[in-house]
């Protein structure tokens, strides 16, 4: 073929006029499917941990949705919380459950969401290789410390290491996914990693790690998260964001009520986690501060927090006004709709219950 | 000066192909006169980046995409100033280069050596090659869950696989630089009877050289991608670190800037060898024909 002025001519105008043949159409019908994600885990299979692995657990959504021909479709990335910011962007996703820190920076880069409820908190564990000699939170400095990084550990570490005077900058921070964490502390390259009970746990179970430390009580430095729903979906579907909130809420009391505990147990276990680290991890803990939807003064306490943190560590470039963001009045309805007013007691933000 | 060399060898070539593109260009540049030629040239070769950024300007602005997911091209201009202005880009691309050729120096070299041994002891060929060739057919991502496992995460892991990737373009590349030799070569070196060293220095080398720096120029340009790679698994440091480190964070412009970044220095680093292959060994060029 001969290149020629003209055919290169005639190229740039056909790819001048590629854009004009594409049109964005968006159907305002009712969805024939809602997609939901949370955090994926470590190893196993794509089950959710908390209240979102409880309402997928218990098929709630399922049986709700049924009569209206609408399918769940659940996804739960190994990517965890910037996997699902990036699934929002591209509206792939309906709804989430995921972790404050990722949740506040996607929201700050202008992903339009609206928390509907709490995702519940659950205790930060800091596991130690034994050989690493690390004996107390101190030690830790100059150390290797590997976990997900985006992720809500960031704020953990940070709030953490606070408390015995360090930064995140006296550590040497390795950026692993849940089985290469396992790898370089297996191989020595990391001396610690920063992670939720069940990955934690089981790795001690396989006597790879020692518990140095954990945020459970709670202590600053546990994972807190929100329940959230893509602002376009919402505005399309308000009735159906209803129902799908108050599915949450259902789930979210059958994990907080004691009698529950060992049948939460088998669900959670699903992930593929080895179920002793659950019972492990929810020992001696009161389901319902753990699984609590509330968006009381504890978890706005904890959200303002994430947002002052993401802002210094220039996570987040513009701040976003946050009691914009949460919008408590569905949820409140809600609750009274059911009847759940008292089944969870609002914390101050301290985390203590008023008296 | 070596441009010249590079346009004799083009005129001494004469392909029918090379005619037509020739021409091609000429017709283009006649369209811009009065321009010294290398302004000309400079200003064709701006054509596509221009019109690619026109296209991205334009998606940007129709939103074909999510902002969050697309940033705008002046956005991504104003973080990589950014990033420059702070030293932080600067800093990794330092670490990743350093990366580089450590990885090509080592994995360069000894594919060097064995494609020289293979090329010229024939049991070698024989017995050992298959093996090695094997092994290197693996990828090196394919390597990586077991490299991990006994490097670690550390420096050496890095460095290993970027060896890992160098080695097989340098150790072919010599192995046929030796095996496709003219053999009249030999015959001349023989007739006068030039001592052993200097047969080595003054006609093997010089003959297989051009072989070999199309080897180094593709091992540089496979390990550049591999390095990426390997900084984005397991880093603290480097280019495909911060690029990582701007996913984790959704702040795509970051990551559109490392990009632009690692296209521009794996381009200049291409380029750059090209040069020094053409001046080095821009006589192949003339013979080949």
């Amino acid at each position: 073929m001969r290149t020629t002025r003209r055919t290169f001519l005639g190229l740039g105008a056909a790819v001048a006029a590629f854009p004009t043949t594409f049109s964005i159409t968006r159907a305002q019908s009712k969805p024939d499917v809602i997609r939901l994600a949370g955090p994926g885990n470590a190893a196993g299979r794509p089950y959710g941990n908390g209240s979102i692995g409880i309402l997928r657990g218990l098929e709630l959504l399922e049986k709700e949705f049924e009569p209206d021909g609408i399918r769940i479709e659940w996804q739960f990335p190994r990517g965890t919380g910037p996997a699902i910011n990036e699934a929002f962007a591209n509206r792939q996703l309906e709804f989430a459950s995921y972790g404050g820190l990722p949740n506040i920076v996607g929201r700050g880069a202008g992903v339009r969401t609206t928390v509907l409820a709490a995702s519940g908190i659950s205790p930060t564990y800091v596991g130690v290789r034994p050989a690493a000699g690390i004996k107390t939170l101190a030690d830790l400095k100059g150390k290797k410390v590997a976990f997900q990084r985006g992720t809500i550990f960031e704020l953990s570490l940070s709030l953490i290491l606070a408390g015995v005077g360090l930064k995140n900058e006296d550590v040497q921070i390795f950026d692993l996914q849940g089985a290469d964490q396992t790898a370089a502390i297996q191989s020595g390259d990391v001396d610690a990693l920063l992670g939720q009970g069940n990955q934690v746990l089981a790795l001690v179970n396989s006597g790879l790690v020692e518990v140095l430390y954990s945020t459970k009580g709670p202590a600053p430095g546990s994972t807190f998260g929100s329940f959230t729903v893509l602002d376009s979906f919402a505005e399309a579907n308000p009735e159906i964001v209803a129902r799908v909130l108050r599915a949450y809420v259902e789930a979210s009391r059958f994990a907080s009520l004691d009698e529950n505990r060992e049948k939460l147990y088998d669900i959670w276990a699903l992930t593929g986690s080895p179920r002793e680290s659950y019972v492990t991890d929810y020992a001696g803990d009161n389901l319902g501060d753990r699984n609590s939807p509330l968006l009381d003064g504890f978890y706005r306490a904890n959200i303002k927090a994430g947002l002052d943190f993401t802002l210094e560590q220039r996570l987040v470039r513009k701040p976003f006004d946050v009691d914009e963001w949460i919008q408590d009045g569905l949820l409140t309805r809600t609750l009274a709709d059911l009847g759940y007013e008292t089944v969870w007691t609002p914390r101050e933000a301290d985390g203590k219950t008023r008296t | 000066m070596s441009d010249v060399t590079f346009k004799s060898s083009i005129a001494i070539a004469e392909t029918p192909f090379d005619r037509v593109a020739d021409k091609g260009l000429q017709g283009l540049l006649a369209s811009a006169p009065r321009l010294p030629g290398w302004l000309g040239k400079v200003a064709l070769g701006l054509v596509v980046p221009f019109a690619l950024l026109a296209l991205w300007s334009y998606a940007v602005h129709q939103e074909w995409l999510a902002e969050q997911i697309l940033p705008d091209p002046r956005l991504v201009y104003e973080t990589t100033a950014d990033l420059i202005a702070t030293g932080q880009l600067p800093g990794e691309l330092l670490v990743s280069l350093g990366r580089v050729a450590a990885g090509l120096a080592v994995g360069g070299g000894l594919g060097l050596l064995f494609g020289l041994a293979f090329g010229l002891f024939r049991p070698l060929d024989i017995y050992v090659a298959p093996t090695v060739r094997a092994i290197c057919l693996v990828p090196s991502l394919g390597w990586l869950p077991f490299f991990m496992l006994v490097f670690g995460i550390g420096e050496a892991l890095k460095i290993i696989l970027i060896a890992k990737t160098c080695f097989l373009p340098l150790m072919v590349s010599a192995y046929e630089g030796i095996r496709s030799r003219p053999r009249k070569y030999d015959d001349v070196a023989r007739a006068l009877e030039l001592p052993w060293l200097a047969r080595v220095r003054l006609v093997v080398w010089p003959s297989i050289l051009p072989a070999i720096l199309t080897g180094v120029r593709q091992a540089l340009s496979r390990g550049w991608k591999v390095l990426i790679l390997v900084e984005m698994i397991s880093s603290a440091a480097g280019l495909g670190y911060l690029m990582m480190w701007g996913r984790k964070a959704f702040q795509l412009d970051v990551v559109f800037a490392t990009m632009i970044v690692i296209g521009i220095v794996g381009w200049a680093l291409d380029y750059a060898l090209t040069r020094f292959q053409h001046r080095a060994t821009g006589w192949s060029f003339k013979t080949a024909a």
